[in-house]
């Protein structure tokens, strides 16, 4: 009888790698398996994208569509080459592994390649390189001016702040920080720490409480 | 607090929910001092929050391909109502084009898969595609 097309009697396998669950194909993957691979690119080369553009944009790298394709392309190379899959224990954190993968893998990338901006110029206020935790590009360049007093009191209050900050406990610094440094929302912060937000907004309360009286004694010291 | 930078397994399992409460703490602990660790957090959350266009874009247009056939069939017979001087052409396209959806189906093709397994004396293979589909094993 002539084959209905798709399907192959011969095979002992009959599946549709389109239907697998992300378990099942987190599994095939790490066991080499082509088709599963071939699966596992299709259905998540949009998410690896965007974390790379997303990176590239908060780096302020403006790379054409071809060069991002490339980063993308080897990313997913390195994933297969070296098996990395097989440290992922858990589906549920595949996403989120694979978008601090493609993030780490962009600021390789451009550390390795010297992009021009779109601008070709950089402010004293940026980092070279935006992004990483780094100095601005004002603080490496000594000043043939004298600083004035006011922008020294600045810089020694944020030192005191900081002082300050390193002194509470490590989840009051951790939401303070990620409130204040890093601008997230109390939402936000609830969601990335995997706890309540009423928890969230007590811990910055007490947090800024104790920054208020610290710091207040701090500066009358002085 | 750890010195070391956690893995991106560790960082994934911790922003996913599903670290250990201990390595939670140790984890946690290190964000407190690292600015690079909890800015790659940050972005991490940003992408995996925001919906993703891309793919619901593409989850339609698969949807649209997959059921092309149906949805040529239900346009024909909603014209068929509009333009009533034609409604037995209409009528006659919505049933051709609905024929050839439900021939194109995945189910008609798994009973096709499963005569020929019972036709060539395979109850074996027919049994495992049986159980294939309702999940349990016969």
């Amino acid at each position: 009888m002539k084959k209905i097309k798709n399907l192959d009697f011969s095979s002992n396998q009959v599946y549709s790698t389109s239907t697998m669950t992300d378990e099942e194909l987190l599994q095939k993957c790490i066991d080499k398996d082509r088709a599963a691979w071939n699966e596992f690119v299709r259905r998540f080369s949009s998410l690896v994208t965007r974390s790379v553009r997303y990176k590239l944009n908060r780096m302020d790298r403006h790379l054409s569509k071809n060069e991002t394709l490339d980063i993308v392309q080897e990313i997913f190379l390195l994933i297969w080459k070296k098996n990395k899959l097989r440290g992922v224990k858990n589906t549920a954190c595949l996403k989120s592994w694979l978008a601090i993968v493609s993030i780490n893998l962009s600021v390789n990338y451009c550390r390795r390649n010297v992009f021009k901006t779109a601008k070709n110029t950089l402010s004293l206020d940026e980092n070279p390189l935006a992004g990483t935790s780094g100095m601005p590009l004002g603080f490496m360049i000594p000043s043939s001016k004298l600083n004035t007093a006011k922008t020294l009191r600045s810089n020694e209050l944020s030192g005191i702040l900081d002082k300050e900050i390193s002194k509470l406990g490590y989840r009051q610094q951790l939401v303070l920080k990620l409130n204040i440094y890093h601008g997230k929302k109390q939402k936000d912060i609830a969601e990335i720490m995997n706890i309540p937000t009423g928890t969230v907004a007590t811990l910055i309360r007490r947090a800024k409480d104790k920054l208020r009286k610290n710091l207040g004694n701090a500066l009358e010291i002085e | 607090m750890r010195r070391i930078c956690p893995s991106e397994e560790i960082l994934s399992e911790y922003i996913s929910g599903v670290l250990a409460e201990e390595d939670r703490t140790e984890v946690e602990k290190h964000l407190a001092g690292c600015a690079a660790c909890r800015e790659l957090l940050v972005e991490t959350h940003d992408i995996i929050s925001r919906p993703d266009i891309h793919e619901i874009k593409n989850r339609i247009s698969r949807w649209i391909r997959k059921n092309q056939w149906l949805i040529g069939a239900a346009a024909a017979f909603t014209l068929s109502f509009v333009f009533s001087e034609h409604f037995l052409q209409f009528l006659t396209a919505c049933i051709i084009m609905g024929a050839k959806w439900a021939v194109d189906a995945k189910t008609a093709k798994i009973l096709i898969m499963i005569y020929e397994a019972w036709k060539c004396g395979d109850r074996d293979k027919a049994d495992k595609i049986l159980s294939r589909i309702d999940g349990t094993e016969h």
